[in-house]
Parts: structure tokens; C-alpha cells; sequence
């Protein structure tokens, strides 16, 4: 195969969701030379491929999510290869959690997969995080941004007490805040003091590219 | 006195109207259905949720409290759905102490599905436990005012004992896997299921199923993966009426819940469009639902409950099998003036002409 060809292939099986191929493809085109960045690039590209096709109702939860995963193993493939640019290439970080009390991961995982897309460092501290949790990964990680995700109406609360954490570590003005999940609304967000709400994980890309572009 | 007898009165024709709408009649008055469950329940009677679970007495006296409030509508309960079901396959429960219990995967790695197994369901884990809560209500009440019908769906506990993300992952990229997790948590249902119509009797007359996330799947998947499984659990049980809650986004898959052999389609996504539901399904299952439990019942004042009550027994009510609740269980703190508001809503609007 040209590079063109495994390119092409790199994009097609990753919208056509085939982990196998995809692997495969990272792979080959490292063997072949072709650039790391260049390889990431074709990903990124083929899961806002996959964002659009959500958004058009012919995709869904199960695509989305697969595609997070299959991203996640590709990156792992090329992170040898790009570990020299990585510190000039990811100038944003970003850290995110379901909050304490919470087990749910779907609507949290969504955000990390449609985000990533935009090159941004995400470190996920998981499920049922303490607000303490998140104020030290902020200390140690210093992201610009912070994402917090509840789907119950019990635990939308603690985003509160998270902010609230921030502020009495001096920490809350050197981050943006993001909150979503289904209870939390815009007036939520702002009764609790986040800078925004993402309605769903795309909503949430759009907010955190302006911030990057800002 | 006399308000005591008014509400025993109301509460045995609304049983008697909600009989009818789930055979899709149409009767004198739509009917009511409270959605309560601990978030709520505990927190109405001022107990913490750890000390709800803790006690059946507790538990006991907590719903029969909101039972009292509410003109005797909601029958007392074993309140451990969810726990008990994913416990019997060796889920991991964390009890917090005012907050819902957590629930941790068993299947971490694709190899740990060999540690499923169907439970023996009268001695496993917080099976048990609910059993003996149902035997304790039982005796407290009588089991005419106790219900044992409702429990967690095949696809909600495959999504528990593997992880939500996991599992829809395991969909696209395993999907052995995910048939095989979904073949054991079935039959689980399945047993519980058998368990508890042995030991309710003659009254056991529904069957019950929870699953919220299937409708994400979109129409392909779920006709693969959500379809069989819960159908398979409602032919099991023929001779009652069959319950389907599903508070996710089932829009994409709306026409294929009937297909489930779905008579009752209960307290579903709370942002559907209530009428487009009732077109496309309302002549085949029974709609319960479906005001807002955030936007309208939490948030909300009595004048817009009664509003969106109303606007909604309009929609849905005209031809029958409709009964009001809301979408998605009652959360936690929504004011009582709210509750009450949403009840007599029906008397107030929703006599039907017969």
C-alpha cells in the first residue's frame, strides 16, 4: 500500500469502527514513515466524522463510545512517536470527573472522546470523585479547564461543593469550570458558579474550543 | 372522617381506572401513578437514606407515610431494585449515607464473565434481604397494599455488572461478549422474577422491567442487543401485564416496544414530546407519564404543575390507556403542595366522556 492508500484505509476504518484494521493501520504507516502528528491528524479527523454522524442520528451511543476506546488504543501505538512534540503540541489540559456519589461514566467518556478531538490533554480522575480530588489533581496538573458530569439529581450537587473546594484553595480563577449531565441546566450551572454548561458533549467541545481560540 | 373516606375511595377507583387504561380502555377519569422511590421517600419522612435501607421498619414507615400524604396511592415496597439484582451477580455495593448506593462492575476484564452465574435467588446477597422486607410489609399491611412486581431489565443489569461505557463498547467492539453477559443477566431476571410471583401468590399479576439505556443503542443495535432479552423475560411470564420503564432517550426505538410484547410503557424520557409518543405508540401500549420531574415538578410551581397537567391529560388522555405521572421517578425534594397538585389534576381535567 502507498501511504495515500493507508491513510485512506487509517480514515475509513476508523468511521467503519473496525478496531482491528485501525491498529493495524497506525502501525503500518509508523513503519512506513509516515508522521506521527500526520497519523493523529487522520484519527481526528475520522472521529468528527463520527460526531457528525451522531449529530445526524445515524450513529449512536454504542458507536460513540467504541470509537473512544478504539482512539485511546491508537493513541497508545503512536504516544512513543510523538512523545517529543507532545509537550509544544498540547498547550491546553483539562481534567475531568463524575462527581462523588456518581457512578455514571457514559456522559463523562462521550466528552473525553468528542473533545479529545481538538488535541487537548484530558486527564480523567474517573467516577464518584471527592471534591478534594479534584482540587488536588488541579494543584498537581494545573489544566486550564475543569469538567464535571452527574447524571442524578441526588449528586448534581457536590459540582457545587467541587467549586466551592476551588475557591477556598485560591484555585477557582486559574480554571474555567464545565458542568453537564442530564438533571444540571444552564441556571444551575451559574446558580453554582461554573463559567458554562455543555448540553451534551458537542455543546461542550464548542464552549472549550472558543476558550482555546480566546 | 369524611376526607379519610373520600380518599379510600378515590385511591380504589383510581386502582380500578389504571386497570382499564393498561388494557388501552378508556375510563371514566384518567388515572394517577406515583413514581417514589428512596430519594424521595426517605428524604420526605426526614430519614437518611443509609438509615432507610438499614431497617425495613424504617423503610416500612417512610412509605407509608408518603402513602398517607398522597391519598393512599402508593403501595409500600422492598426498595432495593437495582441493589438487589446486581448484588446477586457479585456487584460490589457502596451505601452512602443520603445518597443512592453505588454499584461497582464484576466484569472488569473480558475473562471475568466466567464469574457470572445465575444466583440462587432466594438466598443471594440483597435478594434475600428484599424478600424478607416484602414478608415484614406482608404482615404489616397486608399483602394486598405491598407491590413485589417491578425490577432492574436484562440490558440496565448487563450495563451494571460490566460498566455502562464498557458494555456499550463491548457492543460495537465484543459483541460475544455482550450476548453472553446479556444471556446470564437475563436469565437472572427471569429467576427473580419467578421468585417473587412464587411468593406473592395469587396477586402477582405484573411484570415489571427497568432499563434505561437501551433506547441509546438506536433501532439496529437494540433490535440485537435489547429486544430478545427483554422480550424473553416478559414470555416467560404470559399471564400479566407487562411493565416497561425507560427513562433514556427511546425515540429512535419507540415503534419497536410493542414488539417486546410492552402492554404498559411507564414514567419514560422526560423531554419526549408527549404527543408524538402517543401517536406512534399510544394504540398498542398504555402511556404512564410524563411531567417533568426536574423542570416541572421540582422547580416548578403548583399553578405550572397544573398547567403542564392539563396540557398533557389533553394530549394523551382522549382515547384511553394513559395514565399521569411523571417522567422518571419523583426526585428528592419536590414540594408535597406539588405532588397534591398533580393528583387532583385529574379530577379536575381529566374526566373522560365514556
Amino acid at each position: 500500500m502507498t501511504e495515500k492508500d493507508i491513510e485512506k484505509e487509517l480514515f475509513e476504518s476508523f468511521i467503519e469502527l473496525s478496531e482491528e484494521r485501525v491498529l493495524k493501520c497506525c502501525k503500518e504507516a509508523l513503519e512506513k514513515g509516515i508522521d506521527a502528528e500526520r497519523i493523529l491528524n487522520i484519527l481526528t479527523r475520522a472521529l468528527e466524522e463520527i460526531g457528525r454522524r451522531y449529530e445526524r442520528g445515524e450513529y449512536f451511543l454504542a458507536e460513540l463510545i467504541a470509537s473512544g476506546e478504539i482512539m485511546k488504543k491508537a493513541t497508545e501505538i503512536l504516544r512513543p512517536s510523538l512523545a517529543k512534540e507532545i509537550s509544544s503540541m498540547k498547550k491546553v489540559r483539562m481534567v475531568i470527573g463524575t462527581v462523588e456519589g456518581d457512578i455514571h461514566d457514559i456522559g463523562k467518556n462521550l466528552v473525553i472522546t468528542i473533545v479529545s478531538s481538538l488535541g487537548i490533554d484530558i486527564i480523567d480522575l474517573g467516577v464518584d470523585v471527592p471534591a478534594e480530588k479534584f482540587v488536588e489533581a488541579v494543584d498537581k496538573f494545573k489544566p486550564k479547564i475543569v469538567g464535571m458530569s452527574a447524571l442524578l439529581t441526588t449528586t448534581m450537587n457536590q459540582m457545587k461543593n467541587v467549586i466551592e473546594a476551588l475557591k477556598k484553595a485560591g484555585l477557582r480563577d486559574k480554571v474555567k469550570v464545565i458542568v453537564g449531565g442530564r438533571p444540571v441546566t444552564e441556571e444551575f450551572a451559574k446558580e453554582i458558579g461554573a463559567d458554562a454548561y455543555g448540553e451534551d458533549a458537542f455543546a461542550a467541545r464548542k464552549i472549550i474550543s472558543e476558550w482555546m481560540a480566546a | 372522617m369524611a376526607t379519610k373516606m373520600l380518599s379510600k375511595s378515590f385511591r380504589e377507583l383510581n386502582a380500578e381506572r389504571i386497570a382499564q387504561a393498561e388494557k388501552l380502555k378508556k375510563p371514566d377519569c384518567v388515572p394517577v401513578s406515583l413514581s417514589l422511590h428512596h430519594p424521595f421517600l426517605a428524604s420526605f419522612a426526614g430519614v437518611k437514606i443509609i438509615e432507610y435501607f438499614n431497617d425495613p421498619r424504617v423503610m416500612a414507615e417512610a412509605q407509608l407515610r408518603a402513602r398517607r400524604a398522597f391519598f393512599g396511592l402508593k403501595n409500600l415496597y422492598p426498595d432495593y431494585v437495582i441493589v438487589a439484582e446486581a448484588s446477586a451477580l457479585g456487584c460490589k455495593i457502596k451505601w452512602q449515607e443520603d445518597d443512592s448506593p453505588l454499584v461497582f462492575p464484576v466484569v472488569e476484564e473480558p475473562e471475568d464473565v466466567h464469574k457470572l452465574e445465575v444466583p440462587d435467588c432466594y438466598h443471594s446477597a440483597y435478594m434475600a434481604v428484599s424478600i424478607a422486607a416484602y414478608r415484614y410489609m406482608e404482615a404489616l399491611v397486608g399483602g394486598e397494599n405491598v407491590d413485589f412486581w417491578y425490577c432492574l431489565g436484562p440490558f440496565d443489569l448487563a450495563c451494571l455488572v460490566r460498566g455502562q461505557s464498557r458494555f456499550f463498547a463491548d457492543i460495537k467492539l465484543r459483541p460475544e461478549l455482550a450476548h453472553e453477559i446479556l444471556k446470564i443477566t437475563t436469565r437472572t431476571i427471569i429467576e427473580w422474577t419467578k421468585v417473587r410471583e412464587e411468593i406473592v401468590g395469587e396477586r402477582f399479576e405484573r411484570v415489571g422491567l427497568g432499563d434505561d439505556f437501551p433506547g441509546y443503542l438506536g433501532p439496529k443495535l437494540f433490535k440485537e442487543f435489547a429486544l430478545p432479552y427483554i422480550k424473553r423475560v416478559f414470555e416467560a411470564f404470559p399471564n400479566r401485564i407487562h411493565y416497561w420503564h425507560s427513562d433514556g432517550d427511546t425515540t429512535s426505538v419507540l415503534e419497536l416496544i410493542p414488539e417486546m410484547h410492552v402492554e404498559v410503557f411507564n414514567n419514560f424520557y422526560p423531554d419526549a414530546d408527549i404527543s408524538e409518543f402517543k401517536r406512534r405508540i399510544g394504540n398498542r401500549v398504555c402511556l404512564i407519564g410524563n411531567i417533568h420531574p426536574l423542570k416541572v415538578m421540582l422547580r416548578g410551581t403548583p399553578e405550572q404543575v397544573e398547567k403542564e397537567c392539563k396540557r398533557q391529560i389533553e394530549i394523551a388522555a382522549i382515547d384511553g390507556g394513559y395514565v399521569l405521572s411523571t417522567g422518571g421517578e419523583m426526585p428528592r425534594g419536590v414540594p408535597e403542595e406539588n405532588i397534591l397538585t398533580m393528583i387532583r389534576s385529574v379530577e379536575k381535567y381529566g374526566r373522560l366522556e365514556v
